[in-house]
């Protein structure tokens, strides 16, 4: 009998290289968050199914930090903690307007390769 | 991301990322005790969950860049605390290190000084020299001043004195031996050289009739003054002679000529204001005004855009007219003008050409000297790689990659290189002392430039780097070749065997390479030996020689050549002295030719040394006279002239037939052109005036009372003494002084002067010597290394077979058998090795066979003496192990 925990790794999907980027600045759109908020909102919102590695999270914040398209602040958090909360600059609201750009015409053309792929099937 | 500022935050950054990871693991802990988790289950948790957290970190901080810098401190300060924890195997790679780097550095630096550094001048490469394609690079004195005149092919042209470089001067205080050259007006103008204080020479310097100046070197001038500034216009004694002080040259100035270097400069006319020497003194070498005197040397300097093949074709014109004017003034001695013409050529040093032969072995001996030092560092690495693999598997598995760990296993290695060619700056320091003293005639010292430049620190840092990764490349990935799980058992690795086999095959390289050394320092330690024990011809024992010179002011300088004999008079009736003799080589280029009639009427004819002696010359060198009888007294100069022939001109001349009593024609050198009979009244036996190697020189020996010439050079007195040397040079002093008070006399054994001729076989065989022990030293630790190692690990099987009833003996016999194979296969490369260094080395080896059996079979021996004795410690030791603790080991 399948434990839930094994289930969950299974129906997780890796990311793909370049999409955390985009991820985390499209959280980021709706104003400033800490890093663990950050990977708490893109599990919940994508239904557990994209599980961001901290090992990768953390090394991809603090290199859109170094692009300067994110700043960053110490704050108190809504439980009374001191936390790193991150805010997209102006810089990274472009940033996210390209990449946005950039994901849809990737998913029309990776769409555009399955059809002909599922029609072969057939 | 600036450097400074990240070196700045790079803590605070450390903090801060710091917190960051504590604040996702406090707010992922409490969301879980927010679900109903125990505070301590959902701390693991969040830990658990986040991974591994220093992992995490350093991915972050590769954001910020200088991740490898920050590697490298972190690689070298545990490279560092490594070599710390490791003493011995510090100090034996330094060491070894330093010993090699420093001798290929040293002997790269005296080639670089030699061959390929630059004349420190403004655009050296303009500067051309002026030979003569008929007759070699030297000119006369005529020759010069149409040569100058006439020109205008370059911009400028200068010339200089290649012979009289020899002066004494006489400072405030001290009286000093320097070189020294002659040089005409315009030489520092066409080297571009400036004075660094008053000013250099100049075209009105150097006229008939100006009172003389000079200009001083730099090294002269802080010596002699201290750099004071206020010796301008100063006076200097050179020879004697009061030269007033204009100026001095830069530091670095050292002329045209790479590896002599002038303290003082003066005007080529100066010299002719003192070319009324008597003969006796002073003067060694011809006088400018003697017209087939070739002592110049011209050098000149392009125009701007004028190429070296359009300069030659200018001086072939010119050369028509120069020696068309030459042929018209009178030659006394009835001898052709050279004719020819003048070829300019880019100045380039040959005198490492010279040396070549000796320049290759050192540079052979340093190259295998550095490799078997690569060799001997990769045998202790690989040994040591053996001990740290279950460190290497346990950083493997924590998640450091291979490639991480070569990189900090070479840091490592770079490190000790480092730290070694630190240590090997010293050492290069002196060795390029000694190989310069090596190189250098006892006469004729070499001075170069070593100081260091960027073609040297690179070339000092390149071979220090690829040393490293020579010895440190291979041990480095075989020690990160390791199973992980099979290391971390039981510390046994799997690729022990292999690394055993690695380390036999350096063993047997640094085997051969050492033996060929050793057999060529044999070799040459032999010919040093053949070399001294050949007879010269004389007994130089005993015998001192003197060399007067005269050091007083010009005018009171006596003019009689009577003083010479009043000289040799004073020496003989000093008590102690045996025997005293005088002798004058003559200052002729070519010796005479001799043509004498045969007893069958047919002519022989050679050319021959001339050299004028007084009587007891032979009785003082004990050089028998084979027939006929020895100068005496009685030859005069108004008596009959006679002469001595040497053995092999006698030989030459007459084929066996007594010549004794029959007579040859001589040219009168007075100029008039007369010839008169000489009569041979005896033979000589043939002295050694070369190197002990080379035959016999055809010499003519005539009495010196009869030598009449203008062109004789000073005379030397060789008294055999019976007393100690230091005792009668005071004699000898005294002696002097009753004659003149202004002549003075150095004193020289005469077993000097032999030995100083063989000084270069002295040297190399020295040099030799040292650097085959020094390798067979490194070589022994190789063998050494590889026996405990190899025993290290059958510690259990010995164990075992002690236990089942082998003898001691036995193991030792078994362990000392595996590792003569090892030698015996090196000694066997290395015989062949050493066949193909003597023939590399034939041209220095002498009156030894270039496969001499004492060389090879000395070298045989020491080789297996040694090594047996390096083989037989760890085998001992490991017949004394306890089978019981053999057994539990591991």
């Amino acid at each position: 009998m399948p434990t839930p925990k094994r289930d969950r790794y299974q129906n997780r999907i890796e990311l793909l290289q370049g999409t955390l980027d985009l991820l985390i600045l499209q959280t980021l759109q709706w104003g400033p968050q800490h890093g663990y908020a950050i990977s708490q909102s893109i599990r919940g919102r994508s239904g557990d199914v994209l599980q961001v590695e901290t090992g990768s999270l953390y090394p991809a914040l603090h290199r859109l930090a170094k692009q300067g398209w994110v700043t960053s602040e110490w704050k108190q958090t809504e439980s009374n903690q001191r936390a790193k909360y991150y805010r997209l600059s102006a810089a990274g609201r472009k940033q996210l307007l390209s990449e946005q750009a950039r994901w849809k015409e990737m998913v029309s053309a990776i769409a555009g390769i399955m059809r002909p792929v599922r029609e072969e099937g057939r | 991301m600036n450097f400074w500022n990240w070196l700045f935050r790079r803590h605070a950054r450390e903090k801060d990322l710091d917190d960051e990871v504590q604040a996702h693991l406090r707010m992922a802990a409490q969301e879980r005790i927010a679900a109903g988790e125990s505070a301590e289950q959902a701390r693991v948790s969040a830990v658990r969950e986040f991974g591994n957290v220093d992992l995490v970190k350093e991915t972050a901080r590769d954001i910020w860049g200088f991740r490898w810098l920050e590697q490298l401190i972190q690689d070298v300060r545990y490279s560092l605390r490594q070599l710390g924890c490791n003493p011995g195997f510090t100090v034996v790679a330094m060491l070894t290190l330093a010993l090699g780097i420093g001798a290929t550095a040293s002997i790269f630096s005296v080639i670089y000084a030699l061959a390929l550094r630059s004349l420190p001048v403004p655009q050296p490469d303009r500067l051309v020299e002026i030979g003569q394609n008929s007759r070699g690079n030297l000119h006369t004195y005529g020759e010069w001043k149409l040569f100058r005149d006439r020109q205008d092919i370059f911009l400028h042209v200068f010339s200089y004195n290649y012979f009289d470089t020899n002066f004494n001067i006489t400072g405030a205080k001290e009286r000093r031996a320097v070189s020294g050259l002659y040089v005409s007006g315009d030489y520092f103008q066409g080297l571009g050289v400036q004075a660094v204080l008053g000013r250099v020479l100049q075209a009105s310097d150097d006229q008939p009739g100006v009172p003389p100046v000079c200009v001083l070197g730099y090294g002269l001038w802080r010596q002699l003054y201290g750099e004071s500034r206020d010796i301008l216009g100063r006076a200097l004694l050179v020879n004697g002679h009061e030269f007033q002080i204009v100026g001095v040259a830069p530091r670095s100035f050292f002329g045209v000529d790479i590896g002599h270097m002038p303290e003082i400069f003066m005007p080529l006319e100066a010299e002719r204001t003192y070319s009324d020497y008597p003969l006796l003194y002073g003067r060694q070498t011809p006088s400018l005004d003697d017209p087939h005197a070739t002592i110049l040397s011209f050098i000149g300097r392009l125009r701007p855009g004028v190429r070296v093949s359009q300069a030659n074709a200018g001086l072939q014109v010119l050369s028509a007219q120069i020696y068309g004017a030459l042929s018209g003034a009178s030659d006394a001695n009835g001898r052709a003008v050279v004719r020819g013409s003048l070829v300019a050529l880019p100045i380039t040093s040959d005198a490492w050409l010279q040396d070549m032969d000796m320049v290759l072995l050192l540079m052979a001996m340093a190259a295998v000297a550095l490799i078997i030092c690569c060799a001997n560092l990769g045998n202790l690495l690989l040994a040591r790689a053996t001990k740290r693999q279950a460190e290497i598997a346990t950083r493997l598995a924590l998640g450091a990659t291979r490639w991480r760990l070569i990189r900090q296993l070479l840091t490592e290695s770079i490190t000790v290189s480092l730290i070694g060619a630190a240590a090997g700056l010293l050492v290069e320091r002196w060795a390029s002392r000694s190989l310069i003293w090596a190189l250098s005639w006892p006469d004729d010292t070499l001075s170069l430039d070593l100081s260091w430049d960027a073609r040297l620190v690179v070339f000092a840092l390149g071979i220090t780097l690829s040393c490293a990764l020579l010895f440190g490349l291979a041990p480095a990935i075989r020690a990160t070749y390791v199973s992980i799980y099979s290391a971390m058992k039981n510390g046994v690795a799997a690729g022990r065997r292999s690394s055993r086999f690695s380390n036999s095959l350096l063993v047997v390289l640094q085997l051969s390479l050492s033996m060929a050394l050793l057999v060529s320092a044999g070799l040459l330690v032999r010919t040093l030996h053949a070399l001294l024990s050949q007879d010269p011809g004389y007994d130089p024992r005993g015998i001192l020689v003197c060399h007067p010179s005269w050091q007083g002011p010009s005018e009171t300088l006596p003019r009689a050549a009577f003083t010479g004999e009043r000289l040799l008079r004073e020496f003989r009736s000093v008590p102690g002295v045996t025997s005293a003799s005088w002798s004058r080589v003559s200052s002729e280029m070519t010796g005479p030719r001799l043509t004498v009639s045969g007893p069958t009427g047919s002519e022989g004819q050679s050319g021959s040394y001339l050299i004028f002696v007084s009587s007891h010359f032979f009785r003082t060198r004990r050089t028998p006279i084979l027939a006929g009888r020895d100068f005496s007294d009685g030859d005069s100069r108004t008596s009959f002239p006679v002469a001595i022939l040497s053995e092999d001109l006698a030989k030459t001349l007459f084929h066996g037939v007594n010549p004794v009593g029959l007579s040859f024609r001589e040219n009168d050198r007075n100029g008039k052109g007369q010839e008169y009979p000489v009569e041979i009244v005896g033979i000589a036996g043939d002295i050694q005036y070369r190197r002990p190697g080379d035959g016999a020189l055809p010499i003519l020996y005539r009495p010196v009372a009869q030598c009449a010439d203008s062109g004789a050079g000073v005379g030397v007195y060789e008294v055999r003494v019976a007393g100690s040397f230091p005792q009668m040079t005071k004699r000898l002093e005294k002696a002097a002084e009753n004659v003149d008070s202004h002549i003075s006399i150095r004193f020289e054994p005469l077993t000097d002067t032999v030995s100083s001729v063989v000084h270069r076989n002295r040297a190399m065989a020295l040099i030799a010597t040292a650097f085959g022990l020094f390798v067979s030293l490194l070589a022994v630790i190789g063998v050494y290394g590889v026996t405990s190692s190899a025993t290290a690990e059958r510690t259990r099987e010995i164990g075992i077979r002690l236990a089942l009833g082998a003898q001691p003996a036995d193991v030792l016999w078994m362990i000392l058998g595996e590792t003569a194979a090892l030698v015996w296969t090196g000694i066997a490369i290395g015989v062949t090795a050493s066949f193909a260094a003597s023939r590399m080395i034939r041209g220095l080896i002498w009156g030894v066979a270039p496969t001499d059996p004492l060389s090879f079979g000395l070298a045989v021996c020491l080789m297996l003496l040694i090594s047996g004795i390096a083989a037989f410690l760890p085998a001992r030791r490991a017949t004394k192990v306890d089978p019981m603790v053999a057994l539990r080991y591991e």
